[in-house]
């Protein structure tokens, strides 16, 4: 099958922003995050965090590619346009990710700051407990949950970074795609509760954290694999409703952004 | 409910080194709730309570983050083909899916033993979630065909 290769990309003209890790998110950086949350939490339209979380399940239609060659592409889409939506209330907002192979994942389970109630005082946005969609209830019919909800397995199930290892050394993008996605489910099933179930995933923001882990892991194997590539016959796709095909999702830099573990930056001049 | 069925191991006056052994299940169904399925090698009485350690026969699980039911009108969730050879619209979400478990390990020691075939129990578990309960795990795997892959 012909693929085409990662090209080299020449510096960015602007600072790229840096996901980091959610374990190791500074006070101010997690209050940023929590500002972002909430201010989207409260506008009621397409603004909002309940029209994004939205867009993934229910309501109709259903728009994430999941068992599909666009899972990736689809899911980066995603996340890049949601994060957007977010810096229009922190400019210097970044998704974290969630690092569910971690020593301190696989003794606690979800990341601490996505799980207390409270934060600074107020109600803590990122844990679970918030609202779902009116339309997303009504269709989903008896018995859909109108807030979200976790049941998580035991964190000693989580995936291992030996099971990471070996997904980042395969060497075929599809046959690595299928493997990311498999762990990927698990993660899902392992959480219960409203992130178990594709309808409603997205109502939980830890689901946000945990793609941004699934997507660095992608990020992770294209620079392993810089010759390898995402088939050509994939390229042209659409990945609706997003205005951007699987070409424009490839390259992470092109997007504004990369994964750093750690960042600081401090401004000299100007 | 769990389906067991038989293998046929490579057999012959050599058997071939083993570097990598998938078990791919095809035609799974993701039409309904999310569930894990767990697989043990000889063990045809496995179930959801059978603790999924090598001493069972365990060899891996998998998970299918599904869609949960259809929240359509009728029909809306049916799989159709294309309507006509110009049809560029995306396939059906729902079309049956596969998955591979990685066995390597297992194969090799079962080849080492001179095992001709292997006994394959898949034992489907749904976790509590938004849209299931433990009983819908009756009805929830459905499975087309199952193959033993070996690389050299």
């Amino acid at each position: 099958m012909t693929v085409t290769t990662l090209q080299a990309q020449p510096v960015a003209q602007a600072p790229l922003s840096y996901r980091k890790n959610v374990a190791m998110l500074r006070g101010p950086q997690l209050a940023t995050l929590r500002s972002a949350y909430r201010a989207s939490m409260q506008l009621g339209d397409d603004r909002g965090w309940q029209y994004w979380a939205g867009i993934h399940g229910l309501p109709l239609p259903m728009s994430c590619q999941h068992h599909t060659p666009l899972f990736l592409a689809w899911h980066r889409a995603y996340l890049y346009y949601f994060e957007l939506s977010l810096k229009n209330f922190e400019p210097t907002v970044t998704l974290p990710w969630w690092d569910w192979t971690s020593a301190w994942s696989h003794q606690v389970g979800f990341p601490v700051s996505y799980s207390v109630a409270e934060a600074g005082g107020e109600p803590n946005p990122l844990a679970a407990g918030g609202p779902i969609n009116a339309l997303a209830t009504q269709q989903g019919g008896a018995g859909a949950p109108d807030h979200t909800s976790r049941s998580p397995g035991d964190p000693a199930d989580l995936p291992t970074a030996a099971q990471v290892n070996e997904l980042l050394a395969l060497g075929d993008f599809l046959d690595f795609q299928q493997q990311l996605e498999s762990i990927h489910d698990d993660v899902h099933v392992w959480s219960g509760g409203t992130m178990a179930e594709i309808p409603y995933a997205a109502y939980d923001p830890i689901f946000f954290a945990h793609h941004c882990m699934i997507d660095r892991l992608w990020r992770l194997w294209q620079l392993r694999h810089p010759t390898a590539g995402v088939p050509s016959g994939l390229l042209a796709e659409a990945l609706p409703p997003f205005n951007i095909t699987v070409a424009q999702t490839i390259n992470v830099n092109t997007l504004g952004y990369d994964y750093a573990s750690f960042s600081s930056r401090t401004q000299i001049g100007g | 409910m769990a389906i067991t069925f038989e293998l046929e191991l490579p057999a012959g006056d050599v058997r071939p080194e083993v570097a990598r052994a998938d078990l791919t299940f095809y035609g799974l169904d993701h039409s309904g709730p999310s569930y894990q399925v767990r697989v043990f090698f000889n063990n045809p009485n496995a179930g959801p309570g059978t603790p999924p350690i090598a001493g069972e026969g365990y060899v891996g699980k998998f998970a299918v983050f599904a869609h949960g039911g259809c929240f359509g009108d009728e029909g809306h969730c049916e799989v159709r083909p294309p309507v006509s050879p110009f049809d560029r619209r995306q396939p059906s979400p729902l079309v049956p899916i596969a998955r591979y478990l990685t066995v390597t390990d297992a194969i090799r020691d079962l080849i080492g033993r001179d095992e001709r075939s292997v006994t394959v129990t898949a034992v489907p578990v749904v976790r509590p979630s938004a849209l299931a309960t433990a009983d819908e795990a009756a009805d929830v795997l459905t499975v087309d065909q199952v193959a033993l892959h070996t690389f050299e």
